[in-house]
């Protein structure tokens, strides 16, 4: 059975307007030990659907749907077992590491306070044991920085710490928000490493979002492309990354600076992404997508299994057999 | 003939010192030369910690420098009056969290530093929004509404605003996701060619530094080590820093990604007193290397490097 099993999760805040559904009927699984990354847009609904994971989200969001961890319900759970399960079992790290700490305590205490709450250890304990985290995070001389407040550190170190923070407990499962995306590139790198060598050591799962596709390549297993809300393509890395089987997924690689002459013009995803607080038939991608047939208007694609991949589904209407076609029946390649 | 038009920007023998104590001081920035000319991207790379952002406060005005000379069309940049400055020159950092004053109107947030009347405000703001590719209702929403790359944007429309004729422009892009950066890279670019707009692009992403700099400046603890035509920079860098940061260019084929090398791990050392300072990471460093600082010298037309060994790739 998968660690993490979410079903038709779905999330709404309530705007002025129309409710704004940041998250629409997503379905995944990550298992042991896995690296599942996300990737999307901005806007596209990563953030939303993870924080409400494990149960993270403000309290005016509407979530529904299902999302099984480890045999157990966390959708509607009390928010002390919520608590509870995040410091041990489920770790999170945010993309923004300054204002996920207390600006006002010094960071070694900060860490030591997860120590206590989850590991039920003393307080002398505790501190040794935070120095010890901190530098299973590789930062430098720990000893004596543990003593400094948020802002004397720099932003990687404030990752490094938010990581050691997040695996005190040993997790099963680690959400990670675009973890390397506040901080510049050496630093990111490392940061990566470290995730990534923590991750074989531990043996967790991991669920990724990052805009860095780069960085997604090197670390995912597998990988889940969201647009508006929805998870439009799902497979093996290289599968999805280099497989061009849904025209957003290509779009979105081809984004990256690397096949056209230096100075000309990158291939931008033309148009806006959906607005999320709108509901139309037919394919979201349709108004951007340079395949749209006449049948991706009329009808949402279902998941469609890519031919000769296992695992690689992908919503769209362009390989499917029974796609909606102008005379009324399917279009039927031949 | 006139004589030449004065450069852009011109950082001259640029240093900055910070003091710890009575004896201790560092220097973020420890004498850099470099030119931007009007309608250039001048892309500056470097790990953490290189001096990369001290250098970009130096070149948009917002610290002294100790010593050297940072000129704006040809006059002290420092020297001109505050407004003025802002009007020329505008920085754009990479952080989309902090920047934005949340209890202001987006509409305000952008339209800020112009001196205009509040009905053009609407109007020049919704152009402006429009431009970085913003809903026009944005102008009436507070910054908390915005995902990370639209509060990004909101960043960039406010600093175009002015019109200026650079942007600083540090790390403008990491945050945000890939179709934006390509969206934003090719407003630079559309900039400088209508405009003439000339920009010092910092970025640790070598993939787009290559694809929209002219020229290339690579820092190491405080100082150039390499400033190289992007179009020379995969095929003919010089130095071994520059090369290991080429090493570590992002992958986006998950088979070859998996076996990327990383450069030398460790944090930046200390650099040694005598000698070059990248000797103690340099894969190729040898005896001169250790008692004797490589000279900045141009190793062909405008291809800087220093290291002793540069003549002999
Ligand atoms: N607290 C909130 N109140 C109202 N709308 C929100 C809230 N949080 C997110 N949204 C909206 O939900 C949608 C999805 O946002 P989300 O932050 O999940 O995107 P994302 O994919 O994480 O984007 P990014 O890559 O920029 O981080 C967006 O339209 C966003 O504006
Ligand atoms: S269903 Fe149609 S519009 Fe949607 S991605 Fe596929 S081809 Fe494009
Ligand atoms: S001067 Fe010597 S140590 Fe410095 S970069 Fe060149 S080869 Fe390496
Ligand atoms: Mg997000």
């Amino acid at each position: 059975m998968a660690l993490l099993t979410v079903r038709d999760l779905s999330v709404e805040f309530p705007a002025s307007g129309a409710a704004v559904r940041a998250v629409r009927r997503v379905s995944l699984s990550v298992q042991d030990g896995e690296v599942v990354g996300l990737v999307g847009e901005s806007g596209s609904g990563k953030t939303a659907a993870m924080m409400a994971i494990p149960g993270l989200l403000p309290s005016a969001a509407h979530v529904a749907g299902s999302v099984r961890f480890a045999g157990r319900e966390l959708l509607g759970a009390r928010e002390q077992e919520l608590r509870r399960i995040r410091g041990a079992r489920i770790g999170v790290v945010f993309q923004d590491p300054l204002s996920a700490l207390n600006p006002t305590m010094p960071v070694g205490r900060q860490v030591a306070e997860v120590v206590v709450h989850h590991l039920h250890l003393g307080w002398r304990e505790a501190r040794e044991r935070a120095v010890e985290l901190l530098a299973s995070v590789d930062l430098p001389d720990p000893g004596r920085r543990a003593a400094e407040y948020p802002h004397q550190w720099s932003g990687g170190m404030r990752q490094r710490a938010l990581i050691a923070m997040a695996l005190a407990a040993r997790p099963s499962l680690l959400i990670a928000d675009e973890p390397t995306s506040a901080l510049d590139a050496r630093v990111a790198t490392e940061v990566a490493e470290l995730l990534l060598r923590l991750q074989s050591e531990l043996g967790m799962a991991v669920l990724l979002a990052s805009h860095d596709l780069g960085l997604i390549a090197r670390l995912a297993d597998r990988v889940l492309v969201m647009y508006g809300g929805q998870i439009v393509e799902s497979g093996g890395c290289a599968d999805v990354l280099l497989g061009r089987a849904h025209p957003y997924t290509s779009a979105l690689m081809g984004a990256v600076p690397g096949g056209g002459a230096p100075g000309t013009a990158l291939s931008a995803i033309p148009g806006e992404p959906p607005d999320a607080s709108r509901r139309d038939a037919g394919c979201a991608f349709a108004a951007r997508c340079p395949h749209v047939m006449y049948g991706c208007l009329r009808a949402a694609p279902p998941p469609y299994p890519v031919p000769g991949k296992i695992g690689h589904v992908a919503c769209c209407w362009r390989y499917h057999p029974d796609a909606p076609s102008a005379d009324g029946g399917a279009h039927g390649r031949t | 003939m006139a004589g030449p038009e004065p450069l852009l920007l011109e950082l001259r023998d640029v240093r900055r010192q910070i003091r710890l104590g009575r004896k201790q001081s560092i220097h973020p920035v420890d004498g850099v030369s470099l030119t931007v000319a009007r309608g250039e991207i001048l892309g500056l790379v470097g790990e953490s910690g290189c001096g990369k952002s001290s250098l970009a406060r130096l070149a948009a005005g917002l610290d002294r420098p100790t010593a050297g000379a940072v000129l704006l069309g040809g006059r002290p940049l420092w020297d001109a009056r505050d407004h003025v400055r802002a009007r020329r020159v505008q920085i754009l950092l990479q952080d989309p969290y902090s920047a934005l004053d949340p209890r202001m109107r987006v509409e305000a947030i952008v339209t800020e530093g112009l001196r205009i009347a509040r009905r053009e405000r609407s109007r020049r703001a919704a152009e402006l929004l429009a431009a970085v590719g913003l809903p026009s209702g944005a102008g009436a929403e507070f910054p908390h509404a915005f995902s990370g790359g639209q509060r990004q944007r909101i960043g960039l429309a406010r600093a175009l605003a002015v019109d200026p004729d650079l942007l600083v422009a540090d790390e403008p892009l990491s945050a945000l996701d890939p179709s934006v950066q390509a969206q934003i890279a090719n407003l630079l670019l559309d900039l400088r060619r209508r405009r003439g707009l000339g920009c010092l692009f910092i970025s640790h992403d070598l993939a787009m530094v290559r694809h929209i700099c002219d020229r290339v400046a690579v820092m190491y603890q405080g100082r150039l080590v390499e400033l190289v035509p992007a179009c020379r920079l995969t095929s003919g860098a010089l130095h071994p820093y520059t090369r290991g940061l080429l090493a570590a260019l992002p992958n986006l084929d998950p088979r070859a990604a998996r076996r990327q090398p990383i450069l030398p791990r460790g944090l930046p050392l200390p650099a040694p007193t005598t000698g070059c300072p990248f000797a103690p990471r340099c894969p190729g460093v040898h005896d001169r290397c250790r008692v004797e600082m490589p000279a900045w010298r141009e190793i062909e037309p405008g291809h800087w490097s220093a290291c002793h060994d540069a003549l002999r790739r």
